[in-house]
């Protein structure tokens, strides 16, 4: 078991993170927070050690990404929770990034999570198979379509 | 496009009044745990450890047979179930002399045994033609049968050596009356062939002593007695109840002439 100390400066290091994939998961703020608690509690039961930086945040991406499909597929949630409710956006937003946001999570789900990690974390496509547990083809196929969407949504050059 | 996704998403940031909540949250949720963790890892293994002692213990210190020694010295040797003596009990003067002289505590039987024979009390005895008496008395059939061929082998060079096996009751009637074992099987026998003796006098006596004795009443002569059968308690010898009430069985050296 992690010290409070470990999970403190974890929650300073990955909240943003996690709360940037809730945000592409999830729709509400109450379930953001389930994650959170979750995540990091994960985090500080876990015994695994990180060989750096990176593997860490891999990791914390992983579990975020689980626990959010989790939740998703859970009995209450999916009796309760309407399915085209769009997530709630910070209401200090610039324009041009609500626009843009709100571009990307209209997407479909596997969409979503895929430009999130291409296009904010820098995954190449084998890495994100590796995280999601999906084939590296069928990563290029989703991160294309994607592309493809998203170009007809905001217009200019993915990928430039 | 690139750098506005970028842009988007870096505007998405997690609130300080989340981050407090959760670490609040792990927080308590790990202390909680904390000591449920180490009772949970440290109780199952305390009692194991407490069970192993304790049993280990048990079946080391508790005595599953006794080896009566009686030459003078009328001593007992308790044997744990691995065949080592964890006590050693002297039934009069000479014995008690001899078990404190001698440290046999925790040595195999076998050891002990021989290293009684070699006592200068006890050798010098022997090689004045004294009668060495070895009963073995316990319920375990398989240790009593283990012991007794192993006493056996010891004093397979003595002459006048008698190895038998007894049951607990018979070995309780004799610590009755205060003697040990072999003494007491010899009380038995002069009170059956008629001879006033008290356990007291008796338990003084070396074991050629009472063996002279008993030869004597029962008009048997030392010399001829090569195949003498070692005389049972006269509790059922011969037709005992399978509980070994008389001797399972008596042994004399092949050696005494």
């Amino acid at each position: 078991m992690r010290s409070e100390y470990e999970v403190n400066a974890a929650v300073e290091r990955y909240a943003d993170t996690v709360k940037r994939l809730c945000m592409v998961h999830l729709k509400n703020t109450a379930d953001t927070e389930d994650i959170f608690q979750t995540v990091f509690l994960k985090y500080a039961l876990s015994s695994a050690e990180f060989e750096s930086r990176e593997h860490e945040k891999a990791w914390f991406i992983r579990v975020t990404i689980n626990a959010c499909k989790d939740l998703l597929k859970s009995f209450f949630r999916s009796r309760t929770v309407s399915l085209d409710e769009l997530a709630e956006l910070p209401a200090e937003m610039s324009d041009d990034n609500r626009y843009v946001l709100e571009a990307v999570l209209s997407l479909p789900d596997k969409y979503r999570e895929v430009v999130y990690l291409h296009y904010y974390e820098d995954y190449t496509a084998p890495e994100i198979g590796k995280i999601l547990g999906k084939n590296v083809n069928t990563v290029y196929t989703l991160l294309n379509r994607a592309r493809q969407q998203l170009r007809e949504k905001l217009g200019g050059e993915a990928d430039e | 496009m690139n750098e506005r996704i970028k842009s988007a998403f870096d505007s998405v940031k997690a609130d300080e009044e989340l981050k407090e909540r959760t670490s609040r949250y792990v927080a308590a949720r790990i202390e909680k745990r904390r000591p449920v963790f180490r009772a949970a890892r440290l109780v199952p293994m305390l009692a194991c450890f407490v069970l192993v002692i304790l049993v280990g213990g048990w079946a080391w210190f508790s005595p599953s047979a006794t080896i009566s020694v009686d030459i003078n010295p009328s001593l007992e040797l308790w044997v744990n179930r691995f065949d080592k003596v964890v006590n050693v009990v002297g039934w009069n003067e000479d014995g008690r002399e001899l078990a404190s002289s001698l440290d046999l505590k925790y040595m195999d039987y076998d050891l002990a045994i021989e290293e009684i024979m070699a006592s200068d009390q006890v050798s010098s005895i022997l090689l004045d033609d004294g009668v060495l008496s070895l009963a073995v008395v316990g319920d375990n059939e398989k240790q009593c049968g283990r012991l007794l061929s192993g006493l056996q082998r010891s004093t397979a060079g003595q002459g006048n050596a008698y190895c038998y096996s007894a049951s607990e009751e018979e070995l309780e009637e004799a610590h009755s009356l205060g003697l040990s074992y072999g003494k007491y099987r010899a009380y038995l026998e002069l009170t059956e062939l008629g001879a006033d003796i008290s356990p007291q006098a008796l338990n003084q006596m070396t074991m050629r002593e009472i063996r002279d004795m008993i030869d004597s009443l029962s008009g048997e002569t030392e010399s001829g007695s090569s195949q003498t059968h070692v005389p049972g308690s006269g509790q059922g010898q011969g037709q005992g109840s399978g509980q070994g009430k008389g001797p399972a069985w008596a042994w004399k050296s092949e050696e005494e002439n």
